[in-house]
Formats: C-alpha cells, sequence, structure tokens
C-alpha cells in the first residue's frame, strides 16, 4: 500500500481508530522509515500534552457565575428535543423568517430604512440556500440545536438576509445589486443572540401555523 | 459515567441549582481555557473566549438536548467562538502571529538538567511548529491530542463525517512533523 493510503491509518493506528491494524503493523515491523514516523507522531502527541499553559485566573469560576447571573436562560422551545426538520424545509423556512424579520426590524425602529415596505422575498429568490447548507454536514440538522446553529454567525445571516432583499434605491449599487455591507451596517446595532432568537422565533412560528 | 454526569449536573442547573453549574464549569474550566488558549494564543483573550463558552452554555441552558455529548457540545461552542475571534482579529489587522506575545511559565517540575534542557527545546520548537499549523489542522490536533476526544466526538464538534477527522489528522500530524523538521528539530 502506498504512503499516502497508509498515513490515515498510520495516524488512525495511533488513536486506536484504524480499521486495518494488521496492514499498518505489518508495514511497521518491515519499514524501519514507516516505523519512525510512527514513534515521532507518538512523540509529537506527548510533547503536545505537556506544553505548558497559562494559569487560569483564580476568580474565573467567580466571574463566569457573576455573568451567568445577570443573563438569565432562554425558554426551552416546545416539541423541541422531538423535532427534526430536512434541510430543504429549513431553508424555505428560513427564507421566509430572514425576510420577515427584517420587516420586523424596521418597524420596530430599530433602523429607519425604505426597505419596511418591501414585499416579502420568495422561496426562489434564495441564492443564499447554500450558506445555510453549507454550514451543516448532514442531512437532518436539527435547526435549532446549538450544535447547527453557531455556525450561523453575523456575516452569514447578513448574507442571508442580503440575498432576500429585493434591489431598491438605498440598497442598489452600481450593479443593481444589494449591498451586503450596508446590511450588516444596518445589523450592526442589532445583538448577535437577539438576532439569532428572532430568526429562530420566526422559523418556529412559521413551521407551527 | 462521566458524560451521563454532566447531563444530570446540566438538568439539576436547569431546574436552578447554581452549584450544579459550578461544578460543570470547573470541570471544563482548565480544558476549555485550553483549547482556547491553544487556538488564539493570547490568555487573556483565552480567558475570555472561555467565559463566553460558559455564559452561552448557560444561557441555552433549557434547549441543550443530551442527544450529543456534553463535552462536544462546549467544545462545538468554544471552537466556533475562537474561530469569529481569529477571523474578526484578521479583519482588524491583527494577525495570528502578531498575537504570539504570551508565553506561559512552565509549571512542570523536571529534574534532570539534560532532560530539562531537551524537554524544554522540544517544546519550544513543538509550540513553534503548532502555531504554523492552519487553523484547521491545529484545532484537529488540539482537540485530539490535548483534549483526548475520539473521533466520533471530534466529527461532531467540527460538524464533519469521522472518515474526514481520520484524513484531517493524519494530515495535521504529518504537516507538524514536516514544521519540526523545518525548524531543525531531531525527530525520532
Amino acid at each position: 500500500m502506498s504512503d499516502e493510503k497508509i498515513l490515515p491509518d498510520l495516524s488512525a493506528l495511533l488513536d486506536g481508530e484504524t480499521h486495518h491494524p494488521e496492514a499498518v503493523r505489518e508495514r511497521l515491523m518491515n519499514d524501519p522509515a514507516f516505523a519512525a514516523r510512527y514513534e515521532t507522531y507518538e512523540a509529537m502527541g506527548d510533547a503536545l500534552r505537556e506544553l505548558a499553559t497559562p494559569a487560569v485566573a483564580a476568580d474565573f469560576v467567580d466571574r463566569v457565575m457573576t455573568r451567568c447571573a445577570e443573563v438569565a436562560p432562554l425558554p426551552g422551545r416546545p416539541g423541541r428535543s422531538h423535532r427534526r426538520l430536512g434541510w430543504g424545509v429549513a431553508a424555505a423556512l428560513a427564507l421566509v423568517a430572514a425576510g420577515g424579520l427584517f420587516y420586523s426590524l424596521s418597524t420596530t425602529g430599530l433602523r429607519e430604512t425604505s426597505l419596511a415596505r418591501a414585499p416579502a422575498p420568495s422561496v426562489s429568490t434564495f441564492p443564499a440556500w447554500d450558506v445555510i447548507s453549507r454550514q451543516s454536514p448532514t442531512d437532518e440538522e436539527d435547526l435549532w440545536t446549538d450544535e447547527a446553529w453557531p455556525a450561523l454567525e453575523g456575516e452569514q445571516i447578513a448574507l442571508i438576509v442580503a440575498d432576500l432583499l429585493p434591489p431598491t434605491e438605498e440598497f442598489a449599487t452600481a450593479e443593481g445589486d444589494a449591498d451586503l455591507f450596508e446590511v450588516m451596517d444596518m445589523m450592526e446595532d442589532v445583538d448577535a443572540e437577539v438576532l439569532e432568537d428572532l430568526l429562530k422565533d420566526y422559523l418556529w412560528e412559521g413551521h407551527t401555523s | 459515567m462521566r458524560e451521563a454526569d454532566d447531563w444530570i449536573l446540566v438538568a439539576r442547573a436547569r431546574a436552578g441549582d447554581d452549584a450544579a453549574f459550578r461544578e460543570l464549569v470547573m470541570r471544563y474550566r482548565d480544558p476549555v481555557v485550553r483549547f482556547c488558549y491553544r487556538m488564539v494564543r493570547g490568555r487573556q483573550d483565552a480567558e475570555d473566549l472561555a467565559q463566553e463558552t460558559f455564559v452561552r452554555v448557560h444561557r441555552h441552558l433549557n434547549r441543550l438536548t443530551p442527544r450529543a455529548r456534553f463535552s462536544t457540545v462546549i467544545f462545538g461552542i468554544a471552537r466556533n467562538l475562537t474561530l469569529n475571534h481569529l477571523r474578526d482579529a484578521g479583519r482588524r489587522g491583527r494577525s495570528f502571529a502578531e498575537s504570539l506575545g504570551d508565553r506561559p511559565c512552565a509549571d512542570r517540575e523536571v529534574t534532570r538538567p539534560d532532560r530539562r534542557a531537551h524537554a524544554d527545546e522540544l517544546g519550544r520548537l513543538i509550540e513553534e511548529g503548532v502555531n504554523r499549523l492552519s487553523q484547521e489542522h491545529r484545532e484537529i490536533l488540539l482537540l485530539r491530542e490535548v483534549e483526548d476526544l475520539d473521533y466520533e466526538a471530534i466529527a461532531d464538534v467540527l460538524g464533519c463525517r469521522k472518515g474526514t477527522v481520520k484524513s484531517r489528522l493524519a494530515r495535521a500530524r504529518e504537516q507538524l512533523r514536516q514544521h519540526l523538521l523545518a525548524l531543525g528539530c531531531e525527530l525520532p
């Protein structure tokens, strides 16, 4: 077996995760250079584990608890633990949610904009579909779990919103496209966690209505 | 058993038991700070990011589900925060290399002078080699070698398949080996 093919198994042997232990061990016994590489990987791991890290501040835990006391936990979502969505449905809901979110942000006075009266976008105008789908490695990711959602941070959410915005005088560039940075400027005043919660609420409401 | 204990603590914290949440923080304080430190290379930044990790866990207590291991949940959050931090630092013109100011004091006793010198030198070279790795290779190496997560847990944290973990880890180790050779490290 070539080096290129067997090196992942050599690495995995170190971790007890290879499916071809016999082939790797045979190579280790017959190829001194290969065995030396295995020893190097072992030594690297040992050295990594022995690297010193700064002592954590003595009041770290107290500071965490103080900050947690200032922010109440978010409420749970009804039936959430049993709900799983296909990505097609989740992405479609995200479209509607983001459009509704933008309208909501505008009308709640977070930022004055002529887009407050923009028509709701349609599913067919969603080129940012792949933004969401790229964040999920599986076909059945639960959109509401924190395992999935942190991948969609400010810029990604802005991309989704920007893609949904119909071109208007205020947001059109010379090429007629919505200006992402204008959208991000507009969203700057909105706390990222608030934005996340608003999006999730719209998704939830869209799914249950 | 410990993973089950973690979720029991989460359940108690959810019910308002601050002592349970404090226990969770104490359990994961060092691993999370250590991971953040190795990723962003600044002591204060690492502690701030680790704090934020726990605050987010607390904020989402009622939304966590025990489908995944708790360690993968918390490292997943820490990872995303460190990636955002590195991305933002890059935007501000501060490179990863510029943040390499902190050098922790060695907190490990090595009695033999010759062993101490060798260990210090290897440690320095390993540190330099790890710093030269891409973020992708650095994080997977840290999660496996330092935080001792298995491939399935790493796959959960990174949001990829186990096969990807296997191949990416192999490339990370090989890349580190190449960096060490370039730095003049005497390897077995």
